[in-house]
């Protein structure tokens, strides 16, 4: 569960498709984190960039639709000096080298998901920036 | 009501499921997220399509709320109209901020863009009162 003494962390689902999205998005909420939901990249920007949220985490699936993509996420966080952690999925080789580029804690996630695999990898990857 | 329809209804121990239907994603966020501090499970979608998908997998529902201006061939009130073939007897609320007020639509609620989360909580439940379920599947009935 996350960490309920402080107010629960937020990571933004990125997915095209909905059912993906949902089954992903609704297990970490029933784990304890705040989940904001993006259709597309451009979504997930609009977000990030919304002063009022704070994104502890990104988890994209590596061709989700929209123009921004993955390397924007993190120009973005490296521009606005802020920690969100961002974890790729991806169900092909090209989605695979390219999370294995991006993400700082270890291989990308494979989608479709394994609920348990992402719980663990969230909180891996969210034990790490506190 | 059809045979297959899966209307999750209210009950002691049921949470309410709510359909957000918005495409702009911090409108929805702003809809959604209060709604699950309510206590209801909200599924959400950011097109007609995305919210036909949820609905056919099956998944229990007891009320929809959808923005009627949305991009792609189906608006809100083409949606409506798509939900009340699938769930007839499912309430649904539409929301917009410049549907003229001589539209006609299928819905069983509108709030005018910008709205007051209470009114949207009041609207809510009033559509998912037992009694309005029971007078609106008799009137479906007759």
């Amino acid at each position: 569960m996350a960490d309920q003494a402080t107010s629960p962390q937020c990571i933004v689902v990125v997915d095209g498709d909905v059912l993906v999205r949902h089954a992903i998005a609704d297990y970490l909420r029933q784990c304890g984190y705040v989940v904001i939901e993006a259709s597309s990249t451009d979504e997930a920007m609009i977000v990030l960039n919304d002063e009022s949220l704070s994104v502890d985490a990104v988890l994209c699936d590596a061709e989700a639709p929209g123009a921004q993509n993955a390397f924007q996420f993190r120009a973005w966080a490296a521009d606005h000096r802020k920690h969100v952690q961002l974890a790729l999925a991806g169900t092909v080789e090209a989605a695979a080298h390219k999370a294995a580029e991006l993400c700082d804690n270890g291989p990308h996630l494979a989608r479709p998901y394994d609920p348990q695999s992402v719980i663990e990898y969230i909180r891996r990857l969210l034990g790490s920036v506190k | 009501m059809s045979e297959c329809e899966v209307i999750a209804g209210p009950g002691h121990d049921h949470t309410p499921v709510l359909l957000v239907v918005e495409d702009e994603v911090l409108i929805r966020l702003s809809i959604a997220e209060p709604l699950r501090d309510e206590g209801y499970t909200v599924l959400e979608a950011s097109n007609a399509s995305e919210a036909i998908d949820l609905v056919a997998t099956g998944h229990p529902l007891d009320l929809a709320i959808t923005d009627v201006r949305m991009p792609g061939g189906v608006d809100g009130v083409a949606l409506s109209h798509a939900l009340k073939e699938i769930h007839p007897a499912l309430p649904i609320i539409l929301i917009s901020g410049d549907m003229s007020p001589d539209r006609d639509h299928p819905g069983d609620g509108f709030l005018r863009k910008p709205f007051q989360m209470p009114e949207l909580t009041k609207l809510i439940t009033e559509l998912m009162d037992p009694a309005w379920l029971t007078k609106r599947q008799a009137r479906n009935a007759s």
